[in-house]
């Protein structure tokens, strides 16, 4: 702050100002003798503080119990008496300088401070002897200042105290300023907060138990602190007289508390009142300073300023400093500081710069304890300074490369240039705990990506998004690829070699023609041959009348009990039941079934059995038809004709044969007639003869009648080549009996004892041609396999 | 699930006339003689569209660009003819049955012995092609069934000796059938289940 607004009319004026340019009033017509406008009962965090506080030594503790303290002092606070007697101390090593009072314009601001608030006593005791000899840093200035804050009684005026207004730095004039507006602004007591009001009390108590807490005597007691015990004498008085608002009040005990709070908190500028009014715009000093650069990051939200002292100390309680402790070292410094200070010639001192430098090297745990506490009393006019806090955190050997080069370098361009004193200045080391606290983006390899990464989509679904693959300009990249020529680059006799390969393989693509080809005719002659051979060797046995063939001896069980069914059938008196005849078979195989097939249906009919005849074949009817001919007589046999279906009609068949094929092949109905009448299951027909070359259809009328036919006997009349798959039905009992074949037919005919039933020749014409076969085969099959045999040696001889 | 009305007619169907055939119960007999005859015309309609079907494939193979089949006229002109004569004469005059008596049946006769004349040649050849155990077992059998089914050996049926092994060699082609009809039967079932679970649903299209 370079400046001071007027309490009155709120102009701005410069700091040596006394009056007001504007409104010509006094500045500081009220000196600040309400610093601590304690009222009402003291909280517990003040009496820790207390309590915590370091007791003086046992000099100053004599000095404080002399009779002759004056009776105000008893209401202070011990902190407060504490600092007066260093202050005592301290004024008493000025006095010894006093003759370098003629040169203190050439001593730096923040020395000029300094000497302004120690070089008002007029006498005081002093022990500073052994004190090093150290420049006094800004803010030693203001814990001086802070006295003097305290000191000014109202009735006393800068006059009496011998300083002159243009000595009186920023924030004394500031204080001033804000003391009388606390004059202007009377505030009940009962708004005042509690723990100001404990305060108060408890100012009281140690004023009853220690009626004299200052043993210093009065002629030893300088001028200003005369004053600020004047103003102190009344403490209620005070509270009465210039009780000021709640907010400006505690507003400016937190200011208080700061103060009391910094030596505790090495580094424990967390939080920083704002600004409420003009006469804590010396505050603003703290803010612009460049100390406070390093922690602006632990400064929270105001609320956090509020907070009682024992929260917001919570955070530091892992120091290793306790808050006795680090008091203690504090306020033990005060006295060498400022008395080594005074004791250095202005011919000895260096510039600023240099001087401030020698400062920070010869007193690193002040730096490196109290920075923070310091930070308010940093002047504006040391640069060097201010620079050496901007920039020593950052300085340090364990950042990475990559920090020096991009982030640092981009810092140093804004920056300042660094003064030449600075080159002599140890960089500081950034602590632990602020170097855990360093923003991510600190830490983090700079930016990832390019620029094209924050281009924003705009069209398409993903309008709108950043970072989006630029697919359009990749397009726009590509174009038509290059043609190049296939051709080869080849000379002449390269050319034909490579025609002769080609050649070559070409041959290879043709292959060979097929010997099986040239083969084609003497497979059709041999067919042709065999065929021959085959026919003529049957018209031979047919029409030479050899007889090869002899009866068979022995008969098969299916043959014998198909000819006992039958003969069963032919001897039944019962002439009403009719027999149904399935005719399934095809003409291919007519003259093999017909042949098999003819004396017993025959024989059935000359026993005048009455028959019905049905086939699900559309030829069956018609052979059925040819079958009977010759040998049914007019009306024995009801042609049912074709069922169309398949196995579904053989089930209806079976169910009920009425309704399955109600008419014959004519349109008549035939269930309506005698002796059809009676038939109204499949179980009520005399026998069921099946007559197939097929062993499908063959399993099917058996599998769908057999459970129904109940005692009706099932006889098949079947082919040879039907015949194997049939048996295995016979043989369980779901067919009363089987013929099969011309085989068949011979062992029915040597049953029934009869001659002509098979024709003459036709089982030697049979058996002939089988023969035949059969010798082909074997011959045949020999040949090449003699031909096998004979080829592979020839093959292995190769 | 595809078709789920046809397949819960298709079930229903089928266990109907299962417990028909199996359950002695009064009311599932009709209902199943109703199902059954419902199957008949469908089947003979099924016979109907066979037809059609033949005569628009040979319809097809005559007309064809590529390669033109001029068998197809025949059949084409057989069918015409004889659903003309059908029509005209009708299926029960014997002038109409002479189609079957006098044409198909030598025809098809024929055509059995150009068949045996043509396995006679490849049994034959069968050495040629194939050499190994499986030609050599089934030229054996072909010849063992030959011998047997051929009546050659009835005269040396009263030896016991060979009577005994005519009698196991006849069994052998009743245990292979026994075997395939196991394997017919058991195949029946599956299907049938696969129908009656839903499984199967040929009739799904």
């Amino acid at each position: 702050m370079s400046e001071i607004i007027c309490p009155h009319c709120g102009a701005s004026n410069p700091t040596d100002a006394i009056e007001c340019k504007k409104c010509h009033r006094f500045l500081f017509e009220s000196p600040s003798s309400s610093a601590f406008p304690f009222s009402g009962e003291e909280d517990d965090w003040l009496k820790s503080l207390r309590e915590d506080a370091e007791p003086p030594p046992e000099s100053e503790q004599e000095q404080t119990e002399s009779p002759e303290t004056p009776p105000f002092t008893e209401e202070l606070p011990d902190w407060l008496i504490r600092i007066r007697q260093r202050s005592q101390e301290e004024s008493g090593a000025e006095e010894a300088q006093s003759e370098e009072a003629a040169e203190e314009e050439e001593l730096p601001d923040w020395l000029k401070d300094v000497e302004i608030a120690s070089s008002q006593p007029e006498s005081a005791s002093l022990e500073s002897s052994d004190e090093e000899e150290l420049p006094l840093p800004d803010w030693l200035s203001l814990v001086s200042s802070e006295e003097e804050n305290q000191t000014p009684p109202t009735s006393v005026g800068d006059e009496e105290l011998g300083i002159e207004e243009e000595q009186l730095p920023d924030w004394l004039k500031s204080i001033g300023q804000h003391e009388e507006v606390k004059e202007e602004e009377p505030l009940p007591s009962e708004e005042t907060t509690d723990w100001l009001t404990g305060l108060t009390l408890l100012n009281e108590e140690e004023e009853d138990k220690e009626p004299a807490t200052f043993p210093a005597p009065a002629e030893e007691v300088p001028e200003w602190l005369k004053s600020f015990e004047t103003s102190e004498t009344s403490p209620t008085t005070l509270a009465e007289e210039e009780p000021s608002p709640v907010e400006s009040g505690e507003d400016w005990l937190k200011t208080f508390e700061s103060f009391d709070e910094l030596p505790e908190t090495p580094f424990g500028v967390e939080s920083e009142p704002p600004i409420t009014s003009p006469e804590e715009a010396w505050l603003q000093t703290s803010e612009e300073s460049p100390a406070e650069f390093l922690f602006t990051e632990q400064i929270s939200s105001p609320e956090e300023i509020n907070l009682p002292p024992d929260t917001r100390q919570e955070p530091f309680a892992p120091e290793d400093h306790s808050t006795q402790a680090v008091e203690g070292d504090w306020l033990a410094s005060f006295p060498p500081l400022e008395g080594e200070t005074l004791g250095i010639s202005p011919e000895e001192q260096p510039s600023e710069a240099a001087e401030f430098a020698s400062f920070l090297e010869e007193v690193p745990p002040l730096t490196e304890g109290a920075s923070s506490a310091f930070t308010f009393e940093t002047n504006q006019d040391q640069p060097p300074a201010e620079e050496d806090f901007e920039v020593s955190p950052f300085i340090s050997e364990d950042l990475p490369e990559w920090f020096d080069e991009q982030v640092f370098e981009s810092s140093g361009e804004s920056s300042l240039p660094a003064p030449e004193s600075e080159a002599g200045l140890e960089p500081a080391e950034l602590p632990g705990w602020l170097e855990a606290m360093r923003p991510i983006e600190a830490v983090a390899p700079g930016r990832i990506g390019t620029d094209e990464d924050q281009r924003i989509e705009t069209s398409g679904p993903l309008s709108g998004f950043q970072g989006v693959l630029p697919a359009e300009a990749l397009i726009t990249q590509y174009s038509k690829p290059a043609i190049y020529s296939a051709r080869l680059q080849i000379n002449e006799k390269q050319r034909n070699y490579a025609n002769l390969l080609e050649s070559i393989l070409q041959e290879e693509k043709q292959g060979r023609t097929s010997s099986r080809a040239k083969s084609a005719g003497p497979q059709i002659l041999a067919r042709m041959v065999i065929g021959i051979l085959l026919g003529v060797t049957i018209l031979f046995v047919l029409i030479g009348g050899i007889s090869i063939a002899s009866p068979p001896a022995l008969f098969a069980p299916e043959n014998v009990s198909f000819f006992s069914q039958i003969q069963s059938l032919i001897a039944t008196t019962n002439q009403n039941a009719p027999i149904l005849l399935a005719v399934d078979f095809e003409p291919a195989l007519a003259g093999e079934i017909m042949t098999v097939a003819q004396p017993v249906i025959n024989d059935l009919l000359q026993a005048g059995k009455n028959m019905v005849v049905v086939s699900i074949n559309p030829t069956g009817a018609i052979l059925a038809e040819e079958l009977l001919l010759n040998s049914a007589s007019e009306g024995q046999v009801r042609n049912l004709g074709y069922l169309p279906g398949g196995v579904s009609s053989i089930a209806a068949m079976a169910s009920q044969p009425s309704l399955a094929a109600p008419q014959d092949r004519f349109g008549n109905y035939v269930w309506d007639q005698d002796p059809y009448q009676a038939v109204q299951n499949i179980s009520d027909f005399a026998a069921v003869v099946l007559v197939s070359d097929n062993t499908d259809t063959s399993r099917l009328w058996i599998e769908q009648l057999s459970p129904l036919l109940d005692t009706t006997p099932l006889l098949i009349i079947a082919s040879h080549q039907a015949a194997p798959m049939i048996q295995p039905y016979v043989q369980n009992g779901q067919s009363a009996g089987m013929l099969a074949g011309l085989s068949g037919l011979a062992a029915y005919q040597q049953l029934t004892g009869r001659t002509g039933i098979l024709p003459a020749g036709y089982l030697d014409a049979y058996q002939a041609g089988l023969m035949l076969i059969l010798i082909l085969i074997l011959l045949f099959s020999l040949y090449y396999l003699a031909m096998q045999f004979i080829k592979k040696p020839e093959q292995k001889g190769k | 699930m595809r078709a789920p009305i046809s397949t819960a007619i298709a079930i229903a169907t089928g266990l109907l006339v299962l417990f028909g055939a199996f359950l002695p119960i009064p009311v599932l007999l009709p209902i199943r003689q109703i199902l059954l005859s419902w199957t008949i015309p469908v089947a003979a309609t099924a016979g109907l569209i066979a037809i059609l079907n033949l005569l628009s494939v040979h319809w097809r193979k005559l007309n064809s660009a590529r390669e033109r089949d001029y068998y197809s006229i025949f059949l084409l002109l057989a069918f015409v003819a004889t659903f003309a004569a059908g029509l005209i004469l009708s299926p029960t005059d014997p002038d109409f049955q002479k189609i079957v008596t006098h044409i198909q049946f030598p025809v098809e006769a024929s055509l059995m012995g150009v068949l045996t004349v043509t396995l006679t040649y490849a049994s034959i050849r069968l050495f040629q092609r194939k050499r190994g155990w499986l030609a050599v077992l089934f030229t054996a059998s072909t010849i063992l069934f030959l011998i047997l089914l051929s009546g050659v050996l009835n005269i040396a049926e009263n030896i016991p000796l060979v009577k005994e092994l005519l009698a196991a060699l006849n069994t052998l082609p009743i245990a292979g059938a026994r075997g395939i009809l196991l394997g017919i039967a058991l195949g029946s079932i599956t299907t049938g289940l696969r129908i009656l679970i839903g499984a199967d649903r040929p009739y799904s299209g």
